[in-house]
């Protein structure tokens, strides 16, 4: 509900949301390096131990599916940005960005050395969420941050592909979390049927529409519950409280009527970071000024 | 055709030759097509294999079944083939009228409204899209197929009325004058006399029109909101979405989108050049 | 010529009908038969052009407008991505359409014999241009494609390259890449044009420069180019109008990127607009954009004028 909310009026209901940040591994690849397929946490768990494995999976396939462009960047990003303990993109007031510091430039800093230590697949900077799932399921990409609607493409595309699913690595220090996203339902303004749809707007609320119409989790925590439980990766492991646990600790990207703006110039400058054209400091400071400009 | 005279006393080697780069050139433009048609006779998971195949392992028409079956194609194809015709005819007819007043009249500012005509192409469509949909929400024209048509020939009008502007000019004057002095009224004139003239320009107009309504996107998907309303552009990109694409129903799709125009232009192309020459498109 | 002269003139040129003075206007039928087009292309067109001016002098922020003036303009004028974009889009709308028109005259030229199946090569030929733009943006995409796409399978056989190349997202291929799908599409255009402009080209020259000894490229250069020039002059006049509000490809293949490598005119207007919601600024960069294209058309009058040709 939080990401409904401006200026102290709601606008919308939430339909179904969602939480980006789930790591989904290849089982065999990992087994080939001699990890553990069944427990991986220690060999994710933080970032220096993420990019360890990376290196260790270098040899097998390229390690980190990681996206460049279009709205999945911000979100994938945020996934990593929210487990170093930080709540959000602004400041408490929301009056500025805090990107440019620390643990904006830190977790900057994670996709640039994945993209120089050659740990991504090539052309990164132009990749979609597309593009790296299709990767995943033909074995071409080991890990890969993404949300939990994954899961099901995967099964139903790729039945043969072993995948595990876990906890997102964290930031040395951090804790675990998401990024919260999804879909909300809003009523427009100048729509002609206010009353039919209002109507469908409390249907939709109730918790059976959201667990037997919805296909992502659903905006409701008590069909989310109900959702996840049996929610099981691609070897079988029950993985629903990882989802949840993650879920109940995830942030949204900043809610304001010009994040749009604020989005495409942190593409932008991700992108130039990731072709070499700006460090992670300078690629956070000239996003922060969007964003202050914007605020 | 002018250069055939000079292909009598071709010798036999540049002859090969020349075929040689046509087939060249025709597999090097074909390529992208061919590819499409290649891969959509893949199944799901070969089409992702690394690296990609040049030769189908199995070939199978699950995507073709599928692209008819379960979704709403059959129907965007005559969605497409409805507003593209509609408008070839609203336009072309609209056109045909202000082309004989442009090409064959002075008045006053004859020069300036045919300039305006043309110079209204040049803002792009990205930019009228909210003013447009704003005029056809007045008009309780959105999400119809009649609005759709209306926008399209703001888009083709200018390009219509300037080509047949230019197949009247070359009608020679004399024979509009001795019908006049014949007794004729302009209406007749124009009827029995310039119109019969310009059958191949029309014609040519028409197909241009055609292909231009057909492959229309952006005002498509601004302006239609039921599924079962959209053009195959619009409905192609449903197969997209942000984070997952449907390949197989895409390429199949690709493919059955190009696949009519093909066969239409191997039959109309003559048509489609013959007109164009010897008439009034050049300067 | 004095107007009153001119009026006179055509009188003995040109046909003219009745004519009803109506003040000092000259009125006749052919004003009735441009009224249609003339109204409906009047009202459809000036609101939205009106909208447009109106807008880029607002900051539009919600459902509110708020009149700003030139601030808008000095925005687009001052920001760093402004000149970049530019230039970027001089090399798209230039390289495409010069590679439009080269490849369109080369297959022209190759096609114009007669040959078995030449219906059938000529109709295939056609086939990129009918293809609708997000189609060919989504086959290119795929093609490019630094692991699954064909482009980089083929040079990799051919043993052109080593390694394979992420076309799209190299800032120093992006835009050509684009370039390239984008001549791929719009090659038929130019060769149909110049098709049918080489048959009005009168054989009889061929065959004197043949009896005179003249070589094929003296025949090309000194026949066909000439033969060709009217066509040619409408080809490039209407590739470049459209090449340069194309900007469907760029949307598609790179959005612009990386970093903004790719971007153009038309699409950063799109972005702006309804990636961003400003619709102000987007207004005015469209205002902006219409000015560039009237510039150019004010050119290539007058370069027409100056070699005796018109529009």
């Amino acid at each position: 509900m939080q990401t409904n909310r401006w200026k102290g009026e709601t606008y919308g209901v939430p339909y179904s949301g969602g939480a980006w940040g789930l790591l989904y591994y290849n089982a065999d690849h990992f087994e080939e390096v001699g990890l553990d397929s069944e427990n991986p946490l220690d060999a994710v768990k933080t970032w220096p131990d993420f990019m360890d494995t990376a290196r260790q999976l270098k040899d097998v396939a390229t390690p980190v599916g990681m996206l460049g462009t279009t709205e999945a960047l911000p979100a994938q990003w945020s996934g990593f940005y929210f487990t170093s303990g930080a709540e959000s993109w602004l400041n408490g007031d929301k009056t500025k960005s805090i990107l440019d510091q620390d643990k904006g430039v830190a977790t900057a800093k994670l996709y640039k050395d994945l993209v120089d230590e050659g740990l991504t697949p090539k052309g990164t900077a132009n990749t979609n969420g597309s593009d790296v799932a299709e990767l995943m399921g033909s074995g071409e990409i080991s890990m890969y941050q993404v949300g939990s609607w994954q899961a099901a493409y995967f099964d139903q595309n790729y039945p043969d592909f072993n995948y595990g699913i876990t906890y997102c690595p964290r930031m040395k220090g951090g804790r675990s979390s998401a990024m919260a996203g999804g879909w909300n339902q809003v009523i427009n303004k100048q729509s002609e049927n206010k009353e039919g749809a209002r109507k469908l707007l409390a249907h939709l609320s109730s918790k059976e529409a959201h667990t037997s119409l919805i296909p992502a989790p659903a905006g409701r925590k008590d069909a989310t519950e109900e959702f996840f439980n049996g929610f099981t990766d691609g070897l079988g492991r029950e993985v629903g409280d990882i989802v949840i646990d993650q879920y109940e600790n995830s942030a949204p990207r900043p809610v304001h009527p010009s994040y749009p703006g604020m989005s495409t110039e942190f593409q932008k400058q991700m992108q130039r970071l990731i072709i070499g054209e700006a460090t992670p400091k300078e690629a956070m400071t000239k996003t922060s000024e969007e964003i202050n400009s914007l605020l | 055709m002018s250069m055939d005279a000079s292909t009598a006393y071709e010798s036999r080697s540049i002859k090969v030759l020349r075929y040689a780069i046509i087939a060249v050139a025709l597999l090097a433009v074909m390529l992208p097509i061919l590819w499409i048609l290649v891969s959509s006779l893949k199944p799901s998971d070969e089409i992702f294999q690394i690296p990609p195949q040049y030769i189908p392992r199995e070939v199978t028409l699950e995507h073709y079944n599928a692209l008819f079956a379960d979704t709403l194609f059959v129907r965007y194809i005559i969605n497409s083939v409805i507003v593209a015709t509609l408008t070839t005819i609203s336009s072309v007819t609209l056109a045909v009228f202000a082309g004989y007043g442009w090409g064959k009249y002075t008045f006053t500012g004859a020069k300036t409204s045919s300039l305006f005509i043309l110079m209204s192409q040049l803002f792009p469509a990205v930019v009228v899209i909210i003013p447009l949909f704003e005029m056809l929400k007045w008009l309780s024209l959105l999400n119809s197929h009649a609005g759709l048509i209306l926008a399209y020939m703001l888009l083709t009008l200018p390009v219509t009325t300037w080509m047949l502007k230019g197949f009247f000019e070359n009608i020679p004057d004399n024979i509009l004058r001795a019908a006049r002095i014949d007794g004729l009224s302009e209406f007749q004139i124009f009827r029995e006399i310039a119109l019969p003239l310009v059958l191949p320009g029309i014609a040519s107009t028409a197909i241009y029109c055609f292909v231009l309504a057909w492959q229309e996107f952006i005002l498509a998907l601004t302006f239609l909101q039921d599924g079962a309303k959209y053009t195959l552009p619009v409905g192609l990109m449903g197969f997209i979405e942000q984070n997952q694409i449907e390949w197989g129903l895409l390429l199949a799709g690709s493919f059955v989108t190009v696949l009519p125009a093909a066969v239409t232009f191997m039959f109309l192309q003559r048509y489609f050049i013959r007109s164009l020459a010897g008439s009034g498109t050049k300067g | 010529m004095p107007i009153s002269t001119k009026i006179l003139t055509y009188k003995n040129d040109l046909f003219v009908s009745t004519r009803e003075r109506v003040g000092n206007l000259e009125l006749n039928a052919g004003a009735l038969f441009v009224l249609p087009v003339l109204l409906l292309m009047t009202a459809i067109i000036i609101y939205p052009l009106g909208r447009t001016i109106w807008l880029s002098f607002h900051r539009v922020a919600g459902f509110t407008n708020e009149w700003i003036g030139l601030s808008n303009y000095m925005q687009v004028l001052t920001a760093d991505w402004f000149f970049p974009i530019l230039q970027q889009t001089a090399i798209w709308t230039g390289v495409t359409v010069a590679g439009q028109t080269l490849l369109g005259l080369v297959l022209a030229l190759l096609l114009n014999t007669k040959f078995r199946g030449r219906a059938f090569v000529r109709g295939l030929m056609l086939l990129p241009w009918v293809t609708p733009g997000i189609v060919v943006a989504m086959i290119w995409s795929w093609m490019y494609h630094p692991r699954l796409g064909i482009i980089n399978r083929i040079l990799l056989d051919l043993g052109l390259i080593q390694d394979s190349i992420a076309w799209l997202a190299e800032p120093n291929f992006a835009l050509y890449a684009v370039i390239l799908a984008g001549i791929w599409k719009g090659f038929p255009f130019a060769m149909v044009m110049i098709l049918a402009g080489l048959q009005d080209i009168n054989p009889r020259l061929y065959l004197a420069a043949k009896i005179d000894g003249a070589p094929w490229y003296a025949r090309f250069y000194h026949i066909t180019l000439p033969g060709l020039a009217p066509v040619l002059k409408v080809v490039v006049l209407l590739s470049v109008i459209w090449t340069f509000n194309f900007f469907t490809l760029v949307l598609v293949l790179t959005g612009g990127g990386p970093a903004g490598a790719s971007d153009i005119l038309p699409h950063k207007v799109y972005t702006v607009s309804f990636a961003q919601f400003k619709f102000g600024l987007g207004a005015a960069l469209a205002v902006i954009l219409f000015l560039i294209m009237l510039v150019w058309m004010a050119v290539y009058a007058y370069m027409l004028r100056k070699q005796g040709g018109e529009l």
